[in-house]
């Protein structure tokens, strides 16, 4: 072989080397998903709803996506629209990939949306298909949480009203975390596409940390009177660190009854479920003390701190709460209509 | 030649394009109409949509419908804003331009029906009166078909 084709020899096959590469650049260019990434925040993702079957949580689904869908059955139009358009973005998964998806229309208008009716309703579109709903205080608790608005108009004379709400379909996690948005536009098969890639390798992280800040403007309707917080948390220190932690974690096993029946100090914390009780519950159990006849228990404070003290101590512990359940509490405190 | 023969077919013809053609000549034709269907025992809402074409050279006006299904019968329009939130209105009329057409599709404007008083169900046949600012009134019947 002389020089001449030699060098025509090497530079055909760097050629096909670049081109090579380039090839394989392009199709390891991760996918695109067609919905808006969430960033990771830390949600509470123990809101629950209500269903047919009875309580149900967002991390009671494992191994499932959950597609969350809030509306109402009087909705002529864009919630049905919306339904049908998951029911034929579903039919174009594998059998596999189909049975790792759950959708749960919720209804924010459990006024007229009884568990059977909505449930009902969701079951056209997918016999497979959940309806949940909630008290106001319940369902608020989940659409603060994602970003969820909705408004109920004013009836008019005949008592019909419309309810404006957000015509986005919400991407749960196994884990019970919201990890991607689908707007009211989307296409069905861009859904199943989604869909077969977040099933198959999940979202980079690198796409949801690039997704930036959570839009959702989250209010907090619980007072907080930094003064009493202070105060509370030396309290706290001295009267229920002991057994609560320091860190109001509780003992772990804390769930677990003991076999007379007790249970080991809960956490109170933002791991804590005594958000989902009342104020004058909570009150209750520090001043009159829980088990008290048995070995292990929660001693009655009502001798030892004075009122004003227990609510200090309570303003401190609601300060370790989330927004979410610190909206929880405050709607348990003054139920809305 | 025996075109006589042919007569009864050419006869046959004519009707059938006598039938086919009315459609064409009207000044309002309704097209693709159809209601979505509801689950049977449960008191819903739902709407009928349609494709109205204006074959004159005046714009038109759906005014309003009537149907003895539903115990009211109102034009609403759909909309969804920038953040992603659906709203629905009552309308006075929808509007059909002159030699144009006005469709009323999910996510739009539709006929709702609130208030059933029968049922909904797939394959059924709906019977509507639409009211035209100049066209009157015009009976269709639109089938039921599964969202």
């Amino acid at each position: 072989m002389d020089t001449k084709h030699k060098r025509l020899f090497i530079g055909l096959g760097i050629c096909l080397l670049l081109f090579a590469m380039i090839i394989s650049m392009i199709l390891n260019q991760p996918y695109q998903y067609h919905g808006f990434i969430v960033p990771p925040v830390q949600h509470d993702n123990h809101v629950f709803l209500r269903t047919e079957e009875g309580p149900m949580n967002l991390t009671k689904y494992h191994n499932r996506y959950v597609l969350l869908y809030f509306g109402y059955t009087y909705c002529p139009d864009v919630c049905p629209t919306s339904l049908a358009k998951l029911k034929i973005a579903l039919s174009e998964l594998s059998e596999a990939d189909r049975s790792k998806v759950q959708v749960i229309f919720v209804s924010v208008d459990p006024d007229r949306d009884t568990l059977e009716k909505i449930n009902e309703y969701a079951k056209v579109f997918g016999t497979d298909f959940i309806g949940a709903t909630g008290t106001r205080t319940e369902i608020d608790l989940v659409t603060e949480s994602l970003g969820v608005k909705y408004k109920i108009n004013p009836p008019d004379e005949n008592g019909n009203y419309s309810v404006d709400h957000s015509a986005y379909t919400y991407v749960i996690d196994p884990n019970g975390y919201l990890v991607m948005v689908w707007s009211h536009e989307i296409l069905a098969e861009e859904i199943a596409e989604d869909l077969t890639h977040l099933i198959e390798t999940g979202i980079p992280v690198d796409q949801q940390l690039l997704a930036g800040p959570t839009p959702t403007s989250i209010i907090c309707s619980l007072t907080l009177i930094p003064e009493f917080v202070n105060n509370g948390q030396g309290l706290y220190e001295h009267n229920c660190a002991q057994c609560h932690g320091v860190d109001l974690g509780g003992i772990p096993g804390w769930r677990t009854p003991l076999a007379d029946g007790s249970h080991l100090a809960p956490p109170l914390g933002i791991s804590s479920v005594i958000w989902q009780k009342t104020e004058t519950e909570l009150i209750e159990v520090i001043k009159e003390g829980k088990n008290v006849e048995k070995p292990i228990h929660m001693p009655a404070f009502e001798s030892t701190l004075s009122d004003e003290e227990i609510y200090s101590i309570l303003q401190y512990i609601y300060s370790k709460w989330s927004i979410n359940q610190q909206n929880y509490f405050a709607g348990s405190l003054t139920p809305t209509p | 030649m025996k075109l006589y023969k042919f007569l009864p077919v050419f006869f046959g013809l004519f009707i059938v394009i006598a039938c086919a053609s009315p459609a064409n000549t009207t000044s309002i034709e309704i097209t693709n109409a159809w209601v979505r269907a509801v689950d049977s025992n449960m008191n819903s809402a739902t709407a009928l949509f349609l494709t109205i074409q204006n074959n004159t050279s005046t714009p038109d006006m759906l005014l309003r419908a009537e149907s003895d299904v539903a115990e009211m019968v109102q034009i609403h329009l759909s909309e969804v804003d920038a953040n992603g939130v659906a709203s629905m209105h009552e309308v006075a009329g929808v509007e059909i331009p002159a030699n144009g057409i006005a469709e009323l599709k999910p996510g739009s404007y539709h006929v709702m029906l609130m208030g059933l008083n029968k049922e909904i169900k797939e394959g059924n046949m709906i019977e509507f009166t639409l009211v035209f600012q100049h066209a009157g009134s015009i009976t269709i019947e639109a089938p039921v078909k599964v969202p």
